[in-house]
């Protein structure tokens, strides 16, 4: 538990080290308690302490789009919130996605579609898609360039992956 | 990122009581989390504030009320606010990206710093608005993003009020 405001002082303003913070995330389902350095993003904890590394570190800055995860079913950059910040909340990354063997519709269509090279803004694209299909901002080619925009490749696969959110959100309707 | 304390607002009247110039209230932190990393502010204490009811979007037919924590991509997607005001919903659409606008509040983002590129570097270059009295790089250097109108031989980024916990 995180240590709320109002009297007792909310911690030492005297250099030391502050103490771990006990946090517990629900990811993927599971519930996981941990006790966090209150900078530890939420990327990181997911790679370093979670054993999750499905979910990429691009920029650590909120530019790329690689640590796109779905916190409480919206999409985020996990790179830019901390961890501490998440006591409770429900959280999604690529490896929650797949129902046992069975890959999600976009992961299949992603597939289909050879809409990767390297692969490493794969994850994020991913959970981008999911997202960006849930909230209804998939009906054309270039609604999905604009509500995709925060994921970049690299490799600059972008038209095998609009046609693949496209399929794997005509499949849905 | 240096060690600070963390603590949660549990009401808005305590949240106040305990703001000073050492601590950084966090709301999104698309902003703070990068001033943190580069060590642009180094607060001893974070304050998050999200558990706060501060997220209204209202509107009275004639007064739009955008609460502190209301956060962009909500405020875009309200109906009243694409129906009485296209151009809030239409700007904030072409900003940042859908993932940063899910975390980014209305009131983090008045509270920018700002982004010229000195300022937010990883390394110490002259930057009288990050170490007053170092000079401005900006000045005679890559002035993209930078000021038309208001600038001086001190600073040549955007005119701006300086806030809290640098
Ligand atoms: C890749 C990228 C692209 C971006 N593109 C754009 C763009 O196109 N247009 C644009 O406008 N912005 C853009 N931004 C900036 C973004 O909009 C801001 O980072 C965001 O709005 C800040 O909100 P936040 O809630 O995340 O703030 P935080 O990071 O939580 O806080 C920002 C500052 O405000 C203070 N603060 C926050 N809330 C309060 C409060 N209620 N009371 C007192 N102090 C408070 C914090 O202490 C901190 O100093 C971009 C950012 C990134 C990373
Ligand atoms: S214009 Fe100069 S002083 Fe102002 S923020 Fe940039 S480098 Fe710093
Ligand atoms: S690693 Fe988070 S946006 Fe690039
Ligand atoms: S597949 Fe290489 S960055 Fe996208």
């Amino acid at each position: 538990m995180a240590r709320s405001i109002g009297a007792p002082a909310i911690g030492p303003a005297d250099g030391a080290r502050p103490a771990g913070i006990q946090t517990t995330l629900r990811v993927n389902g599971s519930v996981r308690r941990l006790e966090l350095d209150p900078r530890a993003t939420l990327l990181d904890t997911l790679r370093e302490r979670l054993g999750l590394p499905g979910t990429k570190k691009g920029c650590d800055r909120g530019e790329c789009g690689a640590c796109t995860v779905h916190v409480n079913g919206r999409r985020i950059n996990a790179c830019m919130t901390l961890a501490v910040m998440h006591d409770g909340d429900e959280i999604v990354t690529i490896e929650g996605l797949a129902r046992g063997e069975e890959l999600h519709a976009v992961q299949a269509a992603f597939i289909e579609h050879d809409a990767l090279q390297c692969g490493y803004c794969t994850a994020g694209q991913i959970m981008s898609a999911v997202a960006c299909i849930g909230e209804g901002h998939a009906g054309s080619a270039d609604e999905i360039r604009e509500w995709m925009s925060g994921n970049l490749c690299r490799c600059s696969c972008y038209p095998q992956i609009v046609a693949a959110v496209q399929t794997a959100a005509q499949e849905r309707t | 990122m240096e060690p600070f304390a963390y603590a949660r607002a549990t009401d808005v009247a305590s949240a106040v009581a305990v703001l000073d110039e050492r601590t950084a209230v966090v709301a999104g932190g698309t902003e703070l989390l990068n001033l943190l990393k580069e060590r642009v502010v180094t607060p001893d204490r974070v304050l998050d504030i999200n558990r706060l009811a501060l997220g209204e979007i209202a509107f009275d037919g004639t007064t739009l009320r955008l609460g502190a924590l209301a956060r962009m991509s909500d405020v875009a997607a309200h109906p009243a606010v694409r129906a009485s005001f296209p151009a809030i919903a239409e700007a904030l659409e072409k900003s940042a990206s859908p993932q940063l606008r899910n975390m980014a509040s209305m009131g983090g983002n008045l509270l920018q710093r700002t982004r010229c590129a000195y300022f937010r570097a990883d390394t110490a270059l002259p930057c009288n608005k990050r170490t007053p009295g170092s000079g401005c790089a900006a000045r005679n250097g890559n002035t993209r993003q930078q000021a038309i109108f208001g600038w001086s031989e001190a600073c040549v980024a955007t005119r701006r009020a300086q806030h809290r916990a640098r």
